[in-house]
């Protein structure tokens, strides 16, 4: 491969990967245009990449501070011991081995009597290779716990569990017949046979996932069929316990659960021709996962062939990622197209596309085998809907946005007949919450809010009460209580940007008086368990410290660290762990009282909010995948994660009781235009989707350029562009911080993947993208010269700072304008009505006017940081300031010869609730037409009792 | 050589300057510090007790570094040869193991076989170096974006910092890399 080839494949997956599953196949016809290799090569790299999520991601030192020590691996110890064997007559406890009947993934089986019960039993030995290695053990006492609860005519029973000389050992009910594997590799079944195996399996299956049970490893091996025809699911050896463990229960369970990761990088579980796409990747895995199996297992059976082989584990990966198996039909005609469906309908790539439970499917797999005649049987799968969701419809009146819209809250649980959790809404004003903590009675509920527009405040509720009392501290947000009511709370906190913020740290009595300062320059912050100390995490020469106490630093970033939370034992702190300022994609972890860091659950998008299960046994997360709202999940401190509740909005997770309930915030985030068009006396409301970012305004003020950022954006986010008379947005294409040509005819516009220059045609013609040279990064915003033939960008080399460059939109590479270490400002660069002057910024934040054709910048004074440059005056003097942090929003003309400064505009929405940060407004250089937008988010509280 | 402060500094100036051969010099010096700060930390503690690299490279750098003489810039020449002298001590460790690589790739298991266990970690040590200097003479940027990554234990803002472009680019070219590396080691050769 030449490194241009791989460029070429790179930057193709990269973008392919930005876009949502369906877009992609039309996004590579467009892009690989007929080129075949080009597009397997590329659809190669994006399967691969998708799978190696884990790869590579514990550093190498791990495993490697072993060797350097000179010791010993631990690998390659397993499996050369000898093997178990025991003779006939041997006495196993209160069993009599009587024969050995084979030999399974972890142990021996054999045919014995039980003495006691004077019948036949099966009995299956632990290999002494896995009883010498804890991971085996592990396994071996989880699978026959997670067995032996379950009860079902299609589940092999459980007996006993014990250990003989150190082996452990599991008995069983004996059962004489075959496995399916053994059938079906001698023939394909008939039809009705295959339909009955089928539904007996599917009952089985569903019998496991109401106790919350995900058996992960279906396959024909694991599936016995007894001489009588009945259908038993065996080996739940890789079950997973998807079961909420209740108080009691807590202690036995924990021994059980393995304490490291059974999910490790570079061990995947299950059986690679039945894994579901989820378990390739390494994701988290619910009871659909044995729906997808299940569907392979029935495909088998009908076609005698594996819906996924090929000749490597990591080809046969790829296929189940990537491919359709042909139908069945195609080698069995009498396969019926109604159970063709059934089965496709259990392979589908997508979890949410499947049957949402066993028991709906072996529903339908019993009306095929009641049904007499194809016509109706046919009929029963046909008026199923495409995309059906089983889970319990939960309406709950919500006030949503200006109108109280009701919204319909789409509930998920794990299981389907578990007790539905109940709903208490606890606020009813507009505005935005920013945290929510029970007190130590339980049933007082503290929460720090934004509103109707008013400072950020502590208020204090009880369920079932609909008003709320102020504590009327100015602008304070609640972080913590501790268990003998003492608050710690945040003072003057100020975001430096999304997620990043600072402020002092406080503590005061719950009910009332003033707060005391502790601590400069902290986040968040969390109380231990007895209320005598504090974990902080707060900034320390532009680092984020974990430290639990105070000045006891147990983990540092060059990311940021959130939502610090001690266990209830005060052995661990819990935390979210960014890896990228201002970027909330992160990883779950504890660390313990010495520094030692375990990362706990794989990598997030949107990860808000954290709570310890009541057990302390469990770390309950709100988190989001790209284009997916966010929802509850947990993970254990052995890694399993699984989904706690999802809703059609989004969710943050505030705090967990000691007896279980929860507090939730649902919040809409939306940010709205508004625009006065010159001539007109009343401003207009020009929003479009729920998250358009202001870009540019036209001259004359007649068009409008915004980006959308919203969940149904790419990963280029959107360019939109809008005529203030209120006729409908037209979607340009992709990009952000477009930016309007002098004759209106192009929008330039950033790509980030590929990087790239694009201009994007307000009329009929082609997209085209500016040639890239040396530029490795683009950022900010381009701007336009005023002839409208040369573009001015903020951009980087490999291994150099930001500078700004100027490029020709007819060809040729770009040309450096300014030196390393200077960006544009927020509002990019900024060109000067003659085109002989940029405006940039320092890393100071120091604004300048810095010649294009070479000689000294020369520094903006008067200037406060606060005040974004957002354009220049038809006044060729004088630039246009504004103030848009803080409400209402001014705007000044602004004089750099002298520094005076002329409000000229104030603009304050009529409804001042929720108004977030960031905002921004744009002026007409004539002064007389504006646009701005307005960031709102609006959240509600809920108390939720039920959650599982 | 005395690997006093001052010797390794200016090995790493003359490194970045453009002598070629100073890195040979380097690598050993500095291998030798991380070798012998390893053994120290491995006794001290717990059996159980996870070494983070990047800890025991910035130990390295404190001691070996003339902190007076040396420029910020230099430390992130120190983390990237710190991260080659890992990855040649644990890939010489792996082929002085005699951990052969298998025929056809040492990933490649047959679809029967299941699971995919965590064994002969030397041999895919050895795929993975193999892997990683097929994809330095296609891209040399991924390469030491995973050497630092992988072998460095570098986060991705410090990688960052170390390649001069932002923690955005090294995160999407990190996954990236790790996606052809992983299709090389499981196909063998591209």
């Amino acid at each position: 491969m030449t490194p241009r080839r791989w460029k070429q494949i790179d930057e193709l997956a990269q973008a392919a990967l930005g876009r949502a599953g369906d877009e992609r196949a039309g996004f590579l016809d467009q892009a690989c245009a007929g080129d075949e290799s080009l597009r397997r090569e590329v659809e190669s790299q994006i399967a691969y990449q998708q799978q190696a999520s884990k790869f590579l991601e514990e550093p190498a030192f791990k495993h490697a501070a072993e060797l350097i020590a000179g010791r010993r691996s631990q690998a390659g110890q397993v499996g050369g011991a000898e093997e178990t064997s025991l003779v006939t007559g041997t006495q196993f406890g209160p069993y009599e081995i009587l024969s050995r009947l084979g030999a399974g993934g972890m142990g021996e089986v054999y045919r014995a009597r039980d003495t006691r019960l004077r019948r036949e039993v099966a009995i299956k030995v632990l290999r002494a290779a896995f009883s010498s290695n804890a991971e085996g053990l592990r396994r071996f006492e989880q699978e026959a716990r997670a067995a032996g609860a379950l009860n079902h005519p299609n589940i092999l029973a459980i007996f006993d569990i014990g250990s003989h000389d150190n082996a452990p050992y599991v008995v069983s009910e004996l059962l004489e017949g075959e496995t399916l594997g053994k059938i079906i590799s001698a023939s394909t079944l008939k039809q009705g046979k295959a339909i009955d195996y089928a539904r007996q399996i599917a009952h089985g299956i569903a019998a496991a996932h109401e106790k919350g049970i995900v058996h992960r490893d279906l396959k024909p091996e694991n599936i016995f069929i007894t001489r009588d025809g009945r259908a038993k699911v065996l080996d739940f050896g890789l079950a997973k316990l998807t079961q909420v463990q209740r108080p009691g229960m807590a202690q036995t369970e924990a021994t059980m659960i393995p304490s490291d990761s059974e999910t490790e990088s570079g061990v995947i579980l299950g059986t690679t021709g039945y894994m579901s796409p989820e378990q390739v990747r390494g994701e988290r895995v619910d009871h659909r996962s044995d729906i997808f199996s299940f569907g392979a297992v029935l495909y088998e059976m009908l076609s005698g062939k594996r819906a996924f082989r090929r000749d490597t584990v990591i080809e046969t990966m790829g296929a189940i990622l990537t491919e359709e198996p042909p139908r069945p039909s195609e080698t069995n005609s009498e396969v019926s197209p109604a159970l063709e469906r059934i089965i496709q309908h259990c392979l589908e790539k997508r979890p949410e596309q499947r049957f949402q439970s066993a028991s709906d499917l072996a529903f339908q797999l019993e009306s095929l085998s009641v049904v007499s005649g194809a016509s109706k049987a046919e009929a029963a799968v046909t008026s199923m809907p495409a995309k059906r969701h089983l889970w319990p419809m939960l309406l709950l009146g919500l006030a949503f946005l200006t109108v109280g819209a009701v919204a319909g809250i789409l509930l998920y649980s794990n299981l389907r007949k578990a007790t539905q959790p109940s709903y208490k809404r606890l606020t009813f004003s507009r505005g935005t919450i920013w945290n929510a903590r029970f007190a130590p009675d339980g049933q007082t509920l503290l929460y720090s809010a934004r509103w109707n527009g008013n400072p950020l405040d502590v208020f204090s509720t009880r369920a079932g009460k609909a008003d709320s009392r102020p504590l009327k501290l100015d602008n304070a947000d609640l972080l913590a209580i501790s268990v003998s009511n003492e608050l710690a709370v945040l003072r003057n906190r100020q975001y430096l940007s999304q997620y990043i913020s600072r402020g002092t740290l406080a503590r005061m009595p719950i009910d009332g008086g003033a707060p005391r300062d502790i601590l400069e320059d902290v986040q968040e912050a969390d109380w231990s368990p007895d209320g005598t100390k504090l974990a902080v995490v707060r900034w320390v020469n532009g680092q984020n410290h974990l430290e639990y106490p105070i000045g006891k630093m147990l983990h540092k970033t060059a990311g940021y660290i959130s939502h610090p939370r001690i266990s209830p034992k005060g052995d661990l702190v819990a935390f979210m762990d960014h890896q990228v300022k201002g970027d909330s994609r992160g990883w779950v972890a504890v660390v313990d009282l010495t520094g030692k860091k375990t990362v706990l659950s794989g990598e997030w998008s949107g990860e808000e909010g954290l709570a310890w299960s009541p057990a302390g046994d469990e770390i309950w997360f709100t988190a989001g995948q790209a284009g997916d709202a966010s929802a509850i999940y947990s993970v254990t401190l052995s890694g399993r994660e699984r989904l706690v509740m999802r809703m059609t909005i989004p969710l943050i997770l505030h705090d967990i009781s000691r007896d279980g309930r929860v507090l939730i915030t649902s919040y809409n985030d939306s940010q709205n235009l508004i625009g006065r068009p010159p001539g007109e006396t009343k401003d207009r409301d020009l929003s479009w989707l729920d998250l358009g970012r202001l870009s540019d305004l036209s001259p004359s003020g007649k068009e409008v350029l915004f980006t959308y950022w919203g969940e149904g954006s790419g990963i280029n986010y959107a360019v939109y562009l809008r005529r203030t008379d209120g006729t409908p947005a037209i979607r340009l294409g992709d990009g952000t911080w477009p930016r309007l040509s002098p004759d209106g005819k192009w929008v330039l516009a950033t790509l980030f993947t590929p990087p790239q220059l694009a201009l994007l045609p307000t009329g009929a013609g082609e997209t085209r993208t500016l040639e890239r040279g040396p530029i490795d990064e683009y950022s900010n915003g381009a701007c336009w010269f005023p002839d409208g033939r040369q573009v001015v960008f903020q951009g980087r080399e490999p291994g150099h700072d930001w500078r700004c460059y100027a490029q020709s939109i007819e060809g040729g590479p770009p040309r450096p304008i300014t030196i390393e270490g200077t960006t544009g400002t927020s509002q990019g660069i900024l060109v000067s009505p003659d085109g002989r002057r940029v405006i940039v910024s320092d890393a100071q934040h120091q604004r300048s006017f810095y010649p294009v054709e070479g000689g000294e910048p020369q520094p903006i004074l008067h200037l406060e940081g606060e005040d974004e440059i957002i354009g220049w005056s038809s006044e060729r003097r004088s630039l246009y300031i504004a103030r848009t942090q803080e409400m209402p929003i001014r705007v000044y003309r602004f004089d750099p010869a002298t520094g005076r400064k002329e409000l000229l505009k104030e603009v304050i929405p009529a409804d001042a609730a929720g108004i977030f940060w960031p905002n921004s407004i744009l002026m007409t250089p004539d002064g007389k037409g504006y646009v701005y937008s307005i960031r709102r988010v609006l959240s509600d509280l809920y108390l939720v009792d039920g959650l599982k | 050589m005395a690997s006093s402060p001052g010797t390794i500094s200016r090995l790493l100036v003359d490194w970045r300057d453009g002598d070629a051969t100073a890195l040979d010099r380097l690598v050993p010096l500095v291998y030798r510090e991380l070798r012998r700060l390893a053994g120290y930390y491995m006794r001290r503690q717990r059996a159980d007790h996870t070494l983070q690299t990047s800890a025991l490279i910035n130990e390295a750098y404190l001691r070996l570094i003339d902190h007076k003489n040396m420029r910020w810039e230099n430390r992130a020449h120190f983390y990237a040869v710190a991260a080659q002298a890992m990855r040649r001590i644990l890939v010489d460790h792996a082929r002085s193991r005699g951990y052969a690589k298998r025929g056809g790739g040492a990933l490649k298991v047959s679809s029967d076989e299941a699971v995919i266990g965590a064994q002969e970690r030397g041999a895919e040590l050895i795929a993975l170096d193999d892997a990683l200097k097929d994809l330095a003479a296609i891209d040399p940027r991924k390469s030491q974006i995973v050497e630092l990554r992988y072998f460095g234990g570098l986060s991705v803002e410090e990688t960052a910092e170390v390649i001069g472009v932002s923690a955005v680019t090294i995160m999407r070219e990190w996954r990236s890399a790790k996606g052809w590396l992983l299709k090389a080691i499981s196909k063998g050769k591209q």
